[in-house]
């Protein structure tokens, strides 16, 4: 028992360690590729903590895995070449209220998925929108039409500085 | 690039600390597979159809002496006999840098077999490793002779 809590609070300080050390982009904001070597890290604490395999082993994974991602992201961000090769670009599906269908199919977005994530951006339809990419994470961002804009404060100067002529 | 640096820092720190604490000896329960978990993973490899995986849970000698090629023959042995099979370590009695693990081999088919294996402590990384086959090979060995 004592060995058990030995090896999970080793691993628990090691993890925190390996995680501070690698950036926040691992969990967050990340790419498919960050989310799935964010998993296979996950899966590795679980034989070391029952003693399937000696401490060893896993600081090696473990480590390797976050040391090789790390790399791999940095040399991304340094040299756009290589950000072009490990990861992708924003991919356009709508271009001025209309459907870019070579763009969806390859992004495989049917048009459920568009207008579902159209609503939970808050728009009603492709009238109010005039642009929606398919950001690398995976997420999409919505660029709506000007009259389609939530109201801000300078929209409330506009109407006061109209009203008053 | 600090990042990087720091990552490859504190894994060579947790490794080089963990080898020291080998080396000497302190805390090998905690550092290495006890016994129990080394049997089981071999049997377990065994029976998922990885002789190669389970040839790896076997000492130097041992390994010299059963080939892959072995390891599948007592598998299918096994698995002709008793079906899928798996084993559930009971006891462990360690003498120093060796080891005694009894096991029961839960069949498919018929009854528990008790099994036991030897294991020694090979060096330098102080791992448990089976140091023979002996009442699974006759195990397998059995079923030619039925």
């Amino acid at each position: 028992m004592l060995g058990l809590l030995v090896r999970a609070t080793f691993t628990y300080v090691f993890l925190l360690l390996l995680v501070r050390l690698s950036g926040k982009r691992t969990v967050l904001e990340g790419t498919p590729f960050d989310l799935v070597v964010a998993l296979v890290i996950g899966d590795m604490p679980d034989d070391v903590i029952w003693g399937e395999v000696p401490l060893a082993q896993g600081i090696v994974a473990m480590g390797a895995l976050v040391l090789l991602h790390t790399t791999v992201v940095y040399a991304a961000y340094r040299h756009p070449l290589i950000g072009r090769l490990v990861g992708s670009r924003a991919s356009r599906i709508i271009h001025d209220g209309r459907r870019q269908l070579a763009a969806m199919a390859r992004e495989r977005i049917n048009e459920a998925d568009l207008r579902s994530h159209l609503r939970s951006h808050a728009a009603r339809g492709l009238g109010e929108v005039r642009e929606v990419h398919v950001e690398p994470s995976g997420a999409l961002s919505v660029v709506r039409v000007e009259r389609a804009k939530p109201a801000e404060r300078r929209d409330l100067s506009r109407l006061r500085a109209a009203l008053r002529r | 690039m600090r990042h990087i640096v720091a990552i490859a820092a504190a894994t060579l720190v947790a490794l080089v600390a963990n080898a020291w604490f080998v080396s000497r000896g302190i805390a090998l329960d905690v550092l290495v597979p006890p016994p129990a978990k080394v049997v089981r993973g071999f049997v377990t490899a065994l029976a998922a159809g990885r002789p190669d995986r389970a040839r790896d849970a076997l000492s130097e000698p041992a390994r010299n002496e059963i080939s892959v090629d072995r390891l599948r023959w007592i598998d299918e042995r096994l698995r002709n006999r008793f079906g899928v099979y798996h084993v559930v370590p009971l006891e462990t009695v360690v003498r120093e840098e060796s080891a005694t693990t009894g096991a029961r081999l839960q069949p498919g088919r018929g009854d528990p077999v008790h099994v036991t294996f030897s294991l020694v402590r090979e060096r330098p990384a102080r791992l448990w490793k089976i140091d023979g086959l002996g009442s699974l090979e006759a195990l397998a060995g059995d079923h030619a002779a039925l």
